[in-house]
């Protein structure tokens, strides 16, 4: 039985909170179930909601969409404007699209609905669900990770920036500016300035 | 006729030729459009480099402006350190490529092996503003290559920070090594081996290496503290502290007489202070000093500390690691200093576990290393509760028992 050590741990542990030590699971007083455990180390509530309210959000280009309002609040910016009283008739969001936010809002929607993430078919079936999520283009890559940084939705901002991140790994400064499309600002001679005085390790 | 037919072709020709690159070049330009990334705000930036490993921030500084004064800036070095996982970091002595006598003095005495290797003694020199000619020649025999293991996912690989040095490496803490400067009885520097930043220390007092322990430490307030604890020839222990930045060190009273009986262990820093096991076997207790106001203070152990057993730092408390009677290892914690009593709270009884020397937590994964007395890696998963060797690439170093010093790879820098 072969365990993949690394996949097992990307989203579970949150940076700043790794919270009690391990309890033993044999100890009497303090013996926690592994789910016990796992739902403590999430880092994100999922608050289990009783009514079936729906909430309207309208991108940028006036398309509407209905959601649930467990699915709705994945999304901390859409959580507080409810709980503002800002969502009477429908939430605008003018900085998404109505592409993007159909992808966001497939995204909220899985991932609400599989809250036990410690069983081992739903957890891998998540796995594979964000794998295939993140395979678009990057000019759509960038987009949510946009929306997902203007609706505060950690999870998804966290899968996306990983995405990108793993596209920079391992690559020159110019395959990197070649892959983003970005503009190389250093003069020659400052880049040059700045390497030399500069030297790190592994170089 | 057939000249003109010829003409009006070749005409038609050109008309197509240019038709079909325009069509080419407005492709391109869409294709631009398409592929043109939106902007994206700093903040997006900055959570999508925190999340690379050292080498690839290196290659990412130079990308442009904006990510170079990202990469720079405290609050990014500070997230970075926050999420840098526990290494080993250790000296291995340089292979010698040849006797160096047989060698002409120009070329015997540098071993450059690579061009961008880091000599700490060089740096020295460097910042004492003594001429290249002038330096001393050293002998390589006492060279060091500084070097540092992760363990990770089952595996141990180690790496190289292209950095020479010839004297041991004293204390490390944020990823910053106080290392000796060999060529100077008693001198100290700090250095970070990524980003080789190096500075001198001021001159403490000067103990024979066997009877004084060091450890650096972060202050509540910012900045590092170098601490300095020996013991003279009337068995009297003497203390002194130095903040980094600072011209000279302070003395401070050490612990009460015959407290600590044995430097060997490395001091461990945590829950706000250092602690040091006093002695080599059948520890009762553990002297303990408070960063901040420097006292020293004696803590119980819940039980007699063997010679294979340790405390350490795990999940920002205070652990003790203990064998027990029978092929069990026991885990003990203590919250924080204010806490009355140690709590039991694990026990592992998986495996051959009796000669397995605790090394550490890591921090981000419920994990225990243990190294065993060959040299070989274990590793305790908390949530599997399996016992599992560690294998090594070939050529590995063997880690063999007080031959390492925590750390962490940083980019953190002693000036606040």
């Amino acid at each position: 039985m072969l365990k993949n050590l690394n996949s097992k741990h990307i989203q579970r542990f949150s940076y700043k909170y790794l919270p009690q030590f391990p309890i033993s699971p044999n100890s009497p007083k303090l013996g926690f179930s592994r789910s016990q455990i796992a739902n403590y180390r999430s880092n994100f509530p999922t608050t289990i909601m009783s009514s079936s309210k729906t909430i309207v959000l309208r991108s940028s280009d006036g398309e509407t969409f209905e959601v649930d309002e467990a699915v709705a609040v994945e999304s901390q910016t859409i959580k507080h404007m409810i709980e503002d009283g800002c969502a009477d008739t429908s939430i605008p969001l003018p900085n998404v699209t109505s592409k993007i936010l159909s992808k966001v809002i497939e995204y909220c929607k899985k991932h609400v609905e599989t809250p036990n993430a410690d069983e081992k078919v739903a957890e891998e079936d998540l796995k594979s669900f964000d794998a295939d999520f993140v395979k678009v283009d990057q000019s759509t890559l960038f987009d949510l990770i946009l929306a997902a940084n203007y609706l505060n939705i950690k999870s998804l901002l966290d899968l996306t920036c990983q995405t990108v991140a793993d596209m920079i790994k391992g690559k020159t400064p110019e395959e990197i500016r070649k892959t983003f499309n970005i503009k190389n600002d250093f003069t020659p001679e400052e880049e040059e300035e700045v390497r030399r005085e500069n030297a790190w390790a592994f170089e | 006729m057939g000249e003109k037919t010829c003409k009006s072709m070749s005409l038609l020709k050109l008309a197509e030729e240019r038709e079909s690159m325009k069509k080419k070049l407005d492709e391109e330009k869409q294709k631009q459009q398409l592929d043109s990334v939106p902007y994206l705000p700093k903040d997006c930036v900055s959570n999508i480099l925190i999340r690379l490993p050292i080498e690839s921030l290196q290659q990412s500084r130079f990308v442009c402006k904006p990510w170079y004064g990202i990469i720079k800036s405290p609050t990014f070095i500070r997230d970075n350190l926050h999420r840098a996982e526990k290494v080993l970091i250790f000296l291995s002595p340089v292979k010698r490529l040849s006797r160096w006598w047989d060698q002409d003095s120009d070329s015997g005495f540098r071993f450059q092996e690579n061009p961008n290797t880091f000599s700490v003694e060089s740096k020295v020199f460097e910042l004492k503003s003594v001429h290249m000619l002038l330096q001393p020649l050293v002998n390589p025999t006492f060279k060091y290559a500084i070097k540092f293991m992760v363990l990770e996912d089952g595996k141990s690989t180690t790496r190289d920070y292209n950095a020479t040095c010839m004297g041991r490496i004293r204390a490390s803490v944020d990823g910053l090594i106080v290392v000796d400067n060999a060529l100077e009885k008693g001198e100290l520097v700090i250095m970070n081996p990524v980003t080789r930043k190096l500075n001198l220390l001021p001159l403490g007092t000067l103990y024979p290496p066997h009877d004084e322990s060091f450890a650096l430490v972060c202050c509540n307030a910012g900045g590092y503290k170098l601490v300095h604890m020996f013991r003279d020839e009337s068995q009297f222990i003497g203390c002194e502290v130095l903040k980094i930045g600072e011209k000279s060190w302070r003395d401070i009273d050490g612990p009460s007489f015959g407290l600590i009986k044995w430097f060997g262990y490395d001091p461990v820093f945590a829950i706000g202070a250092l602690h040091w096991v006093p002695e080599i076997d059948h520890s009762e207790y553990i002297v303990t000093m408070t960063i901040d106001d420097e006292k020293f203070h004696k803590i119980m152990l819940p039980k007699t500390s063997r010679f294979n057993d340790r405390i350490m730092e795990a999940y920002e408390r205070l652990c003790f690691v203990t064998h027990e009677e029978v092929n069990e290892i026991s885990i003990w914690v203590l919250g924080s200093l204010s806490e009355e009593a140690w709590t039991n709270t694990y026990t592992i009884a998986v495996g051959c576990i009796r000669d397995l020397i605790p090394l550490y937590f890591t921090r981000f994964k419920w994990e225990l290393y243990f190294l065993d007395k060959d040299g070989s890696v274990f590793c305790f998963d908390f949530e599997d509760q399996h016992m599992k060797k560690v294998t090594t690439t070939k050529g590995c170093f063997k880690l063999a028992n007080g031959e390492y010093t925590l750390h962490v790879n940083s980019l953190v820098s002693w000036q606040t």
